[in-house]
């Protein structure tokens, strides 16, 4: 009965898990990190406004208060022990506020949850290879595959431009993944912002992060590190499917082998 | 419904069941998390855990069955272009690691 507690049974609605023209908010966020990375936003942008609209009144005032028609002889206050000590301690006690959530977040996206499965991630000039290794016996019997992106004189009608693939990574929903980030050649990012996933791809080095999809969908990202000249065509399309689908398509891939 | 009728639907519900092992086939494990290396760069743990695997060989001889687990693991998290360079220092003898 999970899909009566979600809203969004109720409504056809379209999630948003690419980026679309003139766009100045958010992806709709398919996994708890993507989640708590927007709602950190919301958060702190309440303390934001409440600065900003301080800082202007103050501002108005002043210029109000002080305009040399009303004040012709200037203030020569320079020194207020008190209200420089007021300054510097409300500036910082609210950075504090700030930060407990800011860590609780930083360090949650940090963990990893005992995964079910590991997506290695290889980024090339100018594609990205994956591989998912935890089916095989030898060192050749991985799902190796390249994921190049759609050349324009290629897309389908309804195909997004500069963002599609060939071949999509294919990940479970409900499921704990780990994911292995590194690069061949140059340095490379993989980002999916719906998932809340950025991380560079580092020659040499294996980063690690951690994804659970809350939905299915199509999600869409991009290359985030500059590497060179096809560093805009190098898209990600990951797609979020049941287990069921996903373990059908790891046993088609592996009779491919 | 007659009984033909009931043997008619158990014959039809075979393929099904044949199908469903096959799916099953594919465990949806892999490595662990390891607490020697709760670092975000994995680079280490990619290694050591090659190395658990070559010494697990050397200890048991090639292909022994309880090597095969610390394969799994070693695969599920080096990249491939890695293990083939490391396989191929290996077979040259310019591996820098014991076994």
């Amino acid at each position: 009965m999970f899909f009566l507690s979600n809203p969004l049974f109720f409504f056809s609605v379209a999630l948003c898990d690419a980026p679309q023209a003139w766009q100045f908010g958010f992806q709709d966020p398919a996994s708890p990190i993507a989640q708590g990375i927007q709602d950190l936003h919301n958060d702190i942008c309440f303390f934001m406004i409440v600065v900003l609209v301080f800082v202007v009144w103050m501002l108005l005032r002043t210029l109000w208060h002080f305009h040399w028609t009303k004040n012709p002889v200037p203030s020569k206050i320079i020194h207020g022990t008190f209200l420089e000590i007021v300054w510097t301690i409300t500036p910082s006690f609210i950075l504090m506020i700030i930060a407990v959530p800011s860590f609780a977040l930083l360090y949650s996206m940090d963990e990893i949850v005992d995964p079910s499965l590991t997506l290695k991630v290889i980024g090339h000039q100018w594609y990205w290879t994956y591989e998912y290794s935890d089916y095989s016996l030898s060192d050749d019997g991985s799902i190796v595959f390249d994921s190049y992106m759609i050349p324009e004189d290629d897309l389908e009608l309804g195909q997004l431009r500069l963002l599609e693939v060939d071949n999509r990574v294919v990940l479970p929903v409900h499921t704990h993944i780990r994911i292995i980030i590194t690069a061949a050649d140059v340095l490379h990012s993989w980002a999916v912002p719906a998932l809340g996933v950025k991380c560079d791809a580092v020659p040499g080095r294996l980063n690690q992060t951690s994804v659970f999809l809350k939905r299915e969908g199509v999600f869409y990202g991009q290359c985030s590190e500059i590497c060179g000249a096809n560093h805009g065509f190098m898209p990600i399309v990951v797609e979020g499917v049941q287990l069921d689908d996903y373990l059908h398509w790891v046993s088609n891939k592996l009779e491919d082998i | 419904m007659s009984d033909a009728d009931a043997r008619e639907v158990v014959i039809e519900e075979e393929p099904v069941v044949e199908a469903a092992p096959e799916a099953a086939a594919v465990e949806l494990k892999t490595t662990p998390f390891d607490a020697r290396f709760p670092q975000t760069n994995q680079a280490k743990h990619c290694y050591t855990r090659y190395n658990e695997f070559h010494k697990c060989q050397a200890e048991n001889g090639e292909g022994a069955e309880e090597c095969e687990p610390l394969g799994k693991f070693y695969r599920a998290i080096c990249p491939q272009e890695w293990v083939e360079k490391w396989n191929e220092q290996r077979e040259e003898g310019t591996w820098a690691g014991r076994y």
